[in-house]
């Protein structure tokens, strides 16, 4: 049971991560910032008030922050899940 | 304690189905209702708060000039697009699949996991990474408002789910179905196309289901790389909100969306179980 729910956990943790058009449609930033999550606000500083310079660079950030914090995370669910 | 924990449970998934179905049914009833009862006051039950009509379907079809929301061009852009998409990624996918589960790769350290691992890395990246370069690269080409410019995007987007899968399957189709096959006086393009891809069409058509559900629901690229002349359905389900929402067309708009998607799910079910492989070896 265990190595299943590992790739689902991180399965969703990789696609929630990623959510740009749920809050875009649902609530376009919330009241002021409240609900901007990363995604959004680079879609914002690039697609809205054209700095494509900065939200490349963003971009390319995020991108290494998520490989390298999903790679440690499922090293060590794996590590804790499966004890033999 | 034993009671206890068994009713808790059971409340726990009621409560949970409750939340998820609710908002469909309310769609379904908003969808029938004529249009002064779905501001005016709360009605639920049909025939006894409200009579049915078919009128919110009705507005569909109609054009914006005589106050309805055209959505027959957008549905037929979607499943131009998302059949295209998924008819090539999943050839495409396939035979990386292949390659990849039968033969070993060396290029300095890299080895066969490293590029699997590569491909469905692309599906770790949010999308937004891939945007600006995107929209840069449609727009020197030409190809910026059209159909076959989505057609290319999609593909780089639905292509790491088909390798994801068929990767995975072709995993555990055994290797001695090969050989045999090899034996018997087969070349490896025969072997591929006669024996192994006719014992993985429940892979196929998972596959195909996850390519299709994610082509159709795409929202976002859709909506960052076209703007009037082709339109795709998320994009046009959103654009009906203004100031004020118009619940009414709304609910009936989101429901005939997704019901392509329950036809696929229902059609697909009975090949997601795994377990009809092991008698293939005799």
């Amino acid at each position: 049971m265990a190595p299943i729910s590992i790739g689902a956990i991180i399965i969703r943790l990789i696609e929630a991560s990623k959510i740009m058009d749920t809050v875009f449609v649902l609530t376009s930033g919330g009241p002021g910032t409240a609900t901007e999550t990363s995604s959004f606000y680079i879609y914002i500083k690039g697609l809205r008030e054209f700095q494509m310079g900065y939200a490349a660079t963003l971009s390319f950030t995020y991108l290494v922050i998520m490989i390298i914090s999903l790679t440690i995370i499922a090293k060590v669910l794996t590590k804790l899940m499966i004890k033999e | 304690m034993e009671k206890l924990y068994k009713f808790l449970k059971y409340t726990f998934i009621i409560l949970w189905t409750v939340f998820i179905v609710a908002p469909f049914l309310w769609a379904i009833s908003t969808s029938f209702k004529d249009f002064q009862s779905v501001n005016s006051k709360v009605t639920y039950i049909p025939w006894l708060d409200f009579e049915p009509t078919l009128e919110g379907w009705r507005v569909l079809v109609k054009s914006p000039a005589r106050g309805g929301v055209d959505i027959v061009e957008p549905y037929f852009n979607s499943l131009f697009v998302t059949c295209t998409a998924s008819l090539i990624s999943i050839v495409l996918g396939t035979l990386a699949a292949y390659a990849l589960s039968r033969f070993t790769f060396k290029a300095g350290f890299v080895r066969n996991n490293d590029i699997t691992f590569f491909f469905i890395s692309q599906r770790i990246m949010p999308p937004i990474v891939l945007s600006i370069p995107f929209f840069i690269f449609l727009s020197t080409i030409g190809l910026l408002d059209s159909l076959i410019g989505l057609v290319v995007v999609y593909i780089v987007l639905l292509m790491p789910i088909a390798v994801w899968i068929m990767v995975d399957f072709f995993n555990r189709v055994p290797k001695e179905l090969d050989e045999t096959a090899l034996i018997d006086g087969c070349n490896p393009y025969q072997a591929f196309y006669k024996v192994v891809l006719p014992n993985s069409i429940p892979g196929l058509i998972v596959a195909g289901m996850f390519c299709i559900i994610f082509g159709w629901i795409d929202f976002f690229f859709a909506f960052i790389l076209t703007f009037t002349e082709v339109q795709l359905l998320p994009v046009k389900v959103v654009a009906l909100n203004s100031s004020i929402t118009p619940w009414w067309s709304l609910s009936a708009s989101a429901l005939i969306s997704v019901a392509p998607l329950i036809i696929v799910a229902f059609i697909v079910e009975r090949y997601l179980s795994k377990g009809n492989l092991s008698g293939a070896l005799k």
